[in-house]
Formats: structure tokens, C-alpha cells, sequence
């Protein structure tokens, strides 16, 4: 198999994918054909006009070319490709192979591959057998993308004609890479559930949380002796309990806004920001649901262990269908999305009013709420244009008015740099426990 | 470019500054035209400028034969410019972007025709009027003969490469 270096390693452009036009059926002349073809019949055509016959030699040799790369009856008359894909499903930065195999009867030449990327896959190398091609992707950017198309072209045994053969070779899952996080801040309120959070009411945990006089019949070894040498009378440590909490993670996908310096998107880093937080909430064994809000209202009630975590990253896929976005359709959140008195994270660019009336709305029903900005960058500023400057002020104050605005309402808005541990966005949260509006 | 040059025959006894700004011309257009094209042939564009620049290595090679005809080189020039022809062509099929590199046989075939059509051409013989109109029948003969070698008849589905298409 031979190796070559394409030329699309670059990223993936940020385009809607196109289906390239259809080839041409059957056979047709090659470059090669041509070439040799129309050399011989200019030189003969020059030989017999102009009457000097030693042109005809410039046309012998093209002529012998052709006649001996002649492949007779060989050519095939059947031709059918397969392509197998795989991994079917892989997390960003990860490879996904597409082998695709050549059926025919009679012989040909060469393999000639012609790809055409779909937007979420770079292709990084591709290999040309005699009978099966090997491409090599680079899972660029999580979404549920189509991995793109082949025309392969089939050269005859001589090189003189090529028929092309188009592969599809289907779609993949992207999942995002969950960005780094440990911390799993929580509310005041927990459920009754069995979990691993202390939480402030009594109970059989491992964490103490006071101490009260001792009832007959209790356990000796819980008795906290310096509380009771200084009081005078048996004190019991008292033991919080441990439950478990619900959390949604509320996606903004409503916009997908670019950073103008770096280029990094809001919606690839809100989703990789969530599936981190999701993945340590899991961890913990708590419950953790989905909301995506945006083009249409996508939920998933909250649920606990290893395979949640991927429902919630397959629910969100259909987000970002190769870049194409339908017209937002929202409404207000569905109940049964909202268990009562989960933590509510909500990644956003906090760039459109919408999100910022769902987050009203949350924030009035009383359900514990952070708001996680994800963001996108300053505008580029000429600072000699004094327009431009006022303009860039208020672009600012704006943005500042925004997260004033959420935390009068009592709602802590932490910023996520893309490429950070959330862990750093997340730590002032553990201060403290996360107030919803009902206490 | 050398392939130009001497098609233009610069050295040519009527009009020298004329053959020579023609070759100056045709290194100019050698220079961007010569290199094998490496890329993928993509779908044919209605625009000429595209399609020049698609097959410029073919338009080169035509080129070099046209200014051939439209110049006078004597026996010399006419055996290097064909040896040139013969030589380019066979470099761009071994360059270009599909790699079809012609065995030695092909080549001394190809080589041993040109050069003897081009003894044959050289040899001082007595022409009559009705030579051109025997030339052309013998050209018409021998693109017939092609004719028929690259025909397809209906074959091919004979299995030879191991590689069987399933249930059709």
C-alpha cells in the first residue's frame, strides 16, 4: 500500500457539508489517453498540411504508447465499492478509520481516491492498496457528522481509461471530551436518597456534624468524650446524612458564537464543559439530567451511572447535525425535566435574551441555579477610532450589567475558560452551599 | 522548456530576432506550463482559463508540435525535438498524479517508431503530386489499425483479479 500526505489536514472548515456532484457513469478517456491522442493527431494533421512528413514521427511514438497500454478485453465490466467505518461512535481527538474494498471482475490499474471531508473529521492519512483504500480521520470536533464521500477512481490495466465509483461512507458519533472536573458543589436542600454529599440533616453518614446528650439505648462508641467531660453529662456525636443530588445541566445551544482570536466555539466548549461536570457528578452517584435549549427543546430526565453519561452526550448530538441549525422553537421548560429542587447548571455564552428569560424562569421556580458563562471573546478594537472604543466600553458594561442582573437574583454566575480545569470556575461555589429561592 | 526552445528553432535563417523573442515567449510559457500536474483531475469547468490550466501539460505538447510544423529545423533539430517530445510525454505519465510509468519495453517500442518514421521522412525520395493524398491513406489506415486495438469489445468479465463481484 502506498502512503500519501493529503493535503486537508488543516481543522475542519466551518461549513455546511455539500454532497459534491454526482460522477459520470462508466468509462471515460483518461488525462493520459488524451494527451498521447491529441499529440499524434496534431502531428499528423500538421504533417499533411504543411507537407513535411518527418512530423509523422512525432506522432509514432504517442501512437505506440497508446496501442501498447491498450488493455484488450480485461476492463471490467462490474464494478461495486464497500466502505466500513470504524469506530462508529468515538470521543473527539480520537481516529476513525473508513477501509473501503473494491469489487470487480477483469483487472484494473490504479486506485485513485477523490475525498470529500464532511465537516467534523480532518483526514490525517490515507493509504491506496491494490484492491482497497485506508483513510485515516482525526475526530476534530465532537457532533453527529456525516464522515463524507469517496469517488474512487478505477484506471484500466493500460491507464487509458478511468470509471469512477462513488463511496458514502456514512455517519459517526463525535463525543465531546469532558473537560476536567472534580468538584461537585451542592445545594442546601438534598433529596432523600442515599448518596455521598453530606448533607445538614441527621443522620447515619460519616461526617459530624454536632453533638446532643446521650438517649439510652445508643451506642457507646459514638459518645464524644471531651463534650462530655466538660458538660458533665454523656454527649453523643450526631452524624449527618448522606444523600444524593439532583442536577440538570441546562445547554444553551441557541447560538454558536466564535472567538475572534482564538476561534474557539461557545457550543463546543459549553457541551465539553458539561459532559465534564456530568462525569463528576456521576462519579459521586448522583442523579444528573439534561435541558439543551435551542433550535428545538431537547430533555432528559435525570438518571445515575456510567451508561447516563452517554445518553446525555447522544441526546445533545442532534444539536449540531452537521452545523445545520432548525429555527428556535422554545417554550417553557418541561416539569418532569426539572426534578423538584435540583441544582441547575447552565452553560451559556449569555449572549442571547432568550436563555436569560429560561434562566428567569428557573430562578423564580426556585430551583438552586448556576450559571456557568462560557466566553466568547472581546471584539477586536481599533483604539485609535474613539467610536470603536466608547463602543467596545459599552459592549462591557452590557455584559457586566448581565451578570449583576443574575446575581441580584440570586443566581452565582462563574466563568469557564475554555482549556481550564472546571474545577477552577467551580471551587468559589464550595464555600458555601448553593441557595435556591425556596429556603 | 528545451522541448520549446527547439521547436521555435531559434537559430532559424529568415527573421532571427522573431525566433528568438518566440523562444523567449515559449521559455515563459514552458516555465509554467511544463510541471507534471500532481493534482487530482476534479470535475471539468466551463471556463477556458481552467481547463487550460488543467491541461496545460497537453496544450504544452501540442503547442511544441504546432511551432515544430510552423518552423524549419533542420534534420538535427527535428530528431532532438522529437526525441524531446517522446521524453516529456513519458515523464509527465511517470510524474503526474496517478504514477503510470511506462515499462522499457513500451518505451524502446515508442522510441524505435519515432525514429523510424523519422529516418524514413529524412531520406531524400522523389515525391509525385499524389504523395499527400497516399500519406493521408496511410494515416487514416493507421488510425483505423489503432481504432481497432483499443477497442472494448464485449468482454472483460472473465475473473483475473481475485476480487469477484458478489451475486451479480
Amino acid at each position: 500500500m502506498s502512503t500519501t500526505a493529503p493535503e486537508q489536514r488543516d481543522q475542519p472548515t466551518l461549513a455546511l457539508s455539500e454532497l459534491p456532484a454526482p460522477p459520470p457513469s462508466g468509462w471515460r478517456t483518461a488525462e493520459r489517453t488524451l494527451r498521447l491522442l491529441t499529440v499524434a493527431v496534431t502531428a499528423a494533421a500538421a504533417a499533411l498540411l504543411t507537407g513535411r512528413p518527418w512530423l509523422l514521427a512525432l506522432a509514432a511514438g504517442p501512437v505506440v504508447l497508446v496501442v501498447l497500454a491498450a488493455p484488450g478485453r480485461t476492463r471490467p465490466a462490474k464494478v461495486s465499492a464497500t466502505a466500513e467505518v470504524t469506530p462508529s461512535r468515538c470521543f473527539e481527538g480520537e481516529t476513525v478509520t473508513a477501509r473501503i474494498s473494491v469489487a470487480h471482475d477483469g483487472e484494473v490499474g490504479l486506485l485513485d481516491p477523490g475525498f470529500t471531508p464532511g465537516p467534523g473529521l480532518t483526514l490525517r492519512e490515507q493509504r491506496v492498496g491494490a484492491a482497497a483504500v485506508e483513510l485515516e480521520f482525526t475526530a476534530a470536533r465532537w457532533g453527529r457528522w456525516t464522515v463524507g464521500t469517496v469517488d474512487l477512481d478505477l484506471y484500466d490495466g493500460g491507464g487509458l481509461a478511468r470509471r469512477t465509483v462513488r463511496v458514502e461512507l456514512g455517519e459517526v458519533d463525535v463525543f465531546p471530551a469532558p473537560t476536567a472536573a472534580g468538584l461537585t458543589p451542592i445545594p442546601v436542600r438534598l433529596p432523600e436518597r442515599l448518596g455521598e454529599h453530606a448533607s445538614r440533616q441527621a443522620g447515619e453518614g460519616v461526617e459530624v456534624v454536632g453533638v446532643r446528650p446521650h438517649v439510652w439505648g445508643e451506642r457507646q462508641r459514638r459518645i464524644h468524650w471531651p463534650s462530655t467531660t466538660r458538660r458533665g453529662s454523656i454527649q453523643i456525636n450526631e452524624f449527618g446524612a448522606e444523600r444524593a443530588v439532583d442536577t440538570v445541566m441546562l445547554l444553551d445551544a441557541l447560538g454558536d458564537l466564535a472567538d475572534p482570536v482564538s476561534g474557539t466555539s461557545t457550543l463546543d466548549e459549553t457541551v465539553r464543559a458539561a459532559a465534564g461536570l456530568t462525569r463528576a457528578y456521576l462519579r459521586t452517584h448522583d442523579r444528573i439530567g439534561v435541558i439543551s435549549v435551542g433550535g428545538k427543546l431537547r430533555w432528559l430526565q435525570a438518571g445515575s451511572g456510567e451508561r447516563q453519561f452517554y445518553r446525555i452526550v447522544e441526546s445533545v448530538l442532534e444539536v449540531r447535525k452537521d452545523l445545520g441549525y432548525r429555527t428556535p422553537d422554545l417554550h417553557r421548560l418541561p416539569p418532569r425535566a426539572l426534578p423538584a429542587g435540583a441544582l441547575v447548571y447552565a452553560f451559556t455564552p449569555l449572549a442571547d435574551q432568550r436563555i436569560l428569560d429560561v434562566l428567569g424562569d428557573l430562578s423564580d421556580r426556585g430551583n438552586p441555579l448556576v450559571a456557568v458563562e462560557i466566553p466568547f471573546g472581546e471584539p477586536a478594537v481599533d483604539p485609535s477610532d474613539q467610536d470603536e472604543v466608547w463602543a467596545g466600553q459599552l459592549w462591557r458594561a452590557d455584559r457586566e450589567a448581565i451578570r449583576f442582573a443574575l446575581r441580584n437574583k440570586g443566581v452565582p454566575v462563574v466563568t469557564h475558560q475554555p482549556g481550564e480545569t472546571l474545577d477552577l470556575a467551580v471551587a468559589p461555589l464550595r464555600r458555601g452551599r448553593i441557595q435556591g429561592r425556596q429556603r | 522548456m528545451a522541448l520549446l526552445v527547439a521547436a521555435t528553432n531559434p537559430r532559424g535563417g529568415e527573421g532571427v530576432p522573431l525566433h528568438l523573442a518566440g523562444a523567449v515567449l515559449a521559455v515563459g510559457f514552458g516555465w509554467w506550463a511544463a510541471p507534471p500536474l500532481t493534482v487530482r483531475p476534479g470535475p471539468a469547468s466551463a471556463r477556458l482559463h481552467l481547463q487550460l490550466a488543467r491541461h496545460r501539460n497537453t496544450v504544452l505538447a501540442t503547442v511544441a508540435v504546432l511551432l515544430a510544423a510552423l518552423s524549419h529545423p533542420s534534420a538535427w533539430l527535428a530528431a532532438a525535438i522529437t526525441a524531446l517530445l517522446l521524453g516529456y510525454l513519458l515523464r509527465v505519465d511517470a510524474r503526474s498524479h496517478v504514477h503510470l510509468p511506462t515499462g522499457p519495453g513500451a518505451i524502446l517500442a515508442a522510441c524505435a517508431a519515432s525514429a523510424l518514421v523519422l529516418a524514413a521522412a529524412l531520406t531524400p525520395a522523389q515525391t509525385s503530386g499524389a504523395a499527400r493524398l497516399l500519406a493521408a491513406f496511410g494515416i487514416a489506415v493507421a488510425a483505423g489499425a489503432v481504432g481497432l486495438a483499443l477497442h472494448h469489445g464485449p468482454g472483460g468479465r472473465r475473473e483475473r483479479s481475485g476480487h469477484p463481484v458478489d451475486g451479480r
